[in-house]
């Protein structure tokens, strides 16, 4: 199988065949979903790899030649949206309540 | 007495007692029976999401050669890049291959810099920067992804991206507590460099103005832009939709004073789109309540409105425009249905403020969470894209394409109340030509 990751953080970002390079140099990967994709190689590393443990999932894990496969730190299961409003409205919200509180303390540090 | 520990930057912890008493230093002691608020940092909350799927944002370019280059986010937050080839009445030739562009996490913006060059622009949720990059589309599709900038200062979704010159871009951001953004930069090469900033819509004496907006340059060289505020009276003295039209000259900025559309145009954004020299044509939205549109002309830095009305007068709401095309007198209004959150193509005519045809593209299981964009092509067709998200669970984010005919043949499309328009859907693992149009 092959892995490719974010050169920055080592997640995963996909796992799947490697098919071919394309002229630029980027690995075309065809993931579990039957999607071909190419890699930037600018912000992404590939790796072969034998087996996959099943558990590994892309940006739950990371991956890294020292380490092999490891859970990834800053993974959070998804966020729900319960209120029966669209995701984006939901985003705006929640956002600006985070700005609000943000403006608060800032004021707060100007008294 | 309690002890608190402040992380770096201490600051974040303050003590009330019915009031703001003080803020805290790192490792202070508070006092006994005192209520404690803790900041949210605005990066960390970003980090708690980082997993989270985002909406599907979507925005299609014109590549040379009848290709087009379909962008759209995925269920994780990255984009996807393809080129897909337009052959008239056979269709759209689809991307098989997409390149994965790094991940957003908020909506992304690509602007047609130069033959088969573009620049992508996004705002990061995990880093709070603006990320700029060159996308470049080589003869045999394959698609080349070059870094070109992080900017930090300014926060917010980055609205719209406009090329300026044959080596400057104007971009369009903005956020609730920050107002809107014009952001001017300078592009050599791979390197990215911002040149200046004027901040306009935004309310200091309340801490927050308009947040979201499309601009389009016009034959005058001035930039035309069209904003409006997520929340509606009372929470800024920017509430509702407002144009201005801003004045680049050199690295100077000068804004116009902001022109009033409409005060209920809450929550949802619009789209423009210079039908005449310096003569706009401007649809919006009233939260829960309508879709509208504006035809302005253009004098210098100031617009007045010629001609306004109704598109949807009932029923529609926080949809979005997503995209605005107007030829030969009518105006085709690629956006979201309300009600029922559908995706539609309106086509309504000017002159007699009429709708003359509209095609729903979008039924059922398809309505959650989307994207969808169109352009028109030099010979007169329009192609577009739009994503839909598998299930309110589900792990995929499935694009699917459109041709819109008749652009030209405005007869035709006068004439038929639905059947104007004929789209074909696909099976998103069918990857092959379709065929549409009546």
């Amino acid at each position: 199988m092959t892995i490719i990751t974010d050169k920055e953080s080592n997640r995963i970002l996909t796992v799947g065949t490697f098919k071919e390079y394309w002229d630029n140099g980027y690995p075309i990967i065809m993931d579990s979903n039957g999607y071909d994709i190419a890699y930037p190689t600018d912000f992404t590393t590939m790796y072969s790899v034998g087996e996959v443990p099943a558990e590994v999932a892309p940006e739950k894990y990371c991956y890294t030649s020292a380490d092999g496969f490891y859970l990834n730190p800053d993974y959070r299961e998804p966020e729900s949206n319960p209120y029966g409003i669209s995701d984006e409205m939901y985003d705006a919200i929640r956002d600006e309540a985070v700005a609000q509180i943000e403006r608060e303390v800032t004021g707060d540090a100007n008294e | 007495m309690g002890k608190a520990k402040i992380s770096a930057g201490g600051g974040s912890i303050r003590v009330t007692n019915g009031k703001i008493v003080k803020r805290l230093a790192a490792s202070s002691e508070i006092p006994a029976n005192t209520f404690v608020q803790v900041k949210a940092e605005s990066a960390k909350v970003a980090n708690l999401s980082s997993t989270k799927g985002t909406q599907s944002y979507v925005q299609v370019g014109k590549c040379s050669r009848n290709r087009v280059l379909f962008a759209y986010t995925d269920y994780s937050g990255y984009i996807r890049l393809g080129v897909g080839t337009h052959n008239g009445t056979d269709g759209i030739t689809i991307p098989t291959t997409w390149t994965m562009a790094p991940k957003t996490g908020d909506q992304f913006r690509i602007c047609e810099y130069a033959e088969n060059v573009f620049i992508l622009g996004y705002f990061s949720r995990y880093d709070s920067k603006n990320h700029f990059y060159r996308v470049s589309v080589a003869d045999n599709n394959t698609i080349t992804i070059t870094l070109l900038a992080y900017i930090s200062g300014f926060k917010g979704p980055i609205w719209e991206i406009v090329k300026i010159s044959d080596t400057r871009i104007a971009v369009l951001w903005g956020r609730t507590n920050t107002g809107m953004t014009l952001g001017l930069f300078s592009i050599s090469g791979t390197t990215m460099t911002q040149l200046n900033t004027a901040q306009f819509l935004y309310d200091s004496v309340n801490g927050n103005g308009a947040d979201r907006g499309c601009m389009r340059r016009l034959t005058n060289g001035n930039l035309f832009v069209y904003a409006s505020s997520t929340f509606s009276s009372g929470y800024s003295s920017y509430t509702g939709g407002y144009v201005v039209v801003i004045n680049v000259s050199g690295n100077n900025i000068s804004v116009g004073t902001p022109l009033s559309i409409d005060a209920s145009a809450t929550y949802s954004g619009g789209d423009c789109t210079e039908t005449e020299p310096n003569e706009v044509f401007l649809v919006y939205e009233r939260s829960n309540d309508a879709m509208l549109y504006a035809y302005l002309t253009v004098s210098g830095t100031t617009a007045v409105v010629k001609k306004n009305g109704f598109i949807v007068s009932k029923g529609h709401k926080n949809g979005g425009v997503f995209r605005v095309i107007y030829k030969n007198g009518l105006a085709w209004v690629l956006g979201n249905d309300g009600t029922s959150a559908l995706l539609y193509c309106w086509i309504y005519e000017v002159s007699s403020s009429a709708i003359v045809s509209k095609k729903k593209f979008r039924a059922g299981a398809d309505s959650y969470e989307y994207g969808a964009d169109m352009l028109l092509t030099d010979d007169g067709y329009i192609i577009g894209m739009y994503t839909y998200r598998v299930s309110n669970s589900g792990s995929s984010t499935v694009p699917r394409y459109f041709t819109i005919s008749s652009l030209a043949e405005r007869a035709v499309v006068a004439t038929s109340s639905i059947t104007g328009i004929t789209v074909n859907k696909i099976s998103p693992t069918k990857m092959g030509k379709i065929y549409v149009l009546a």
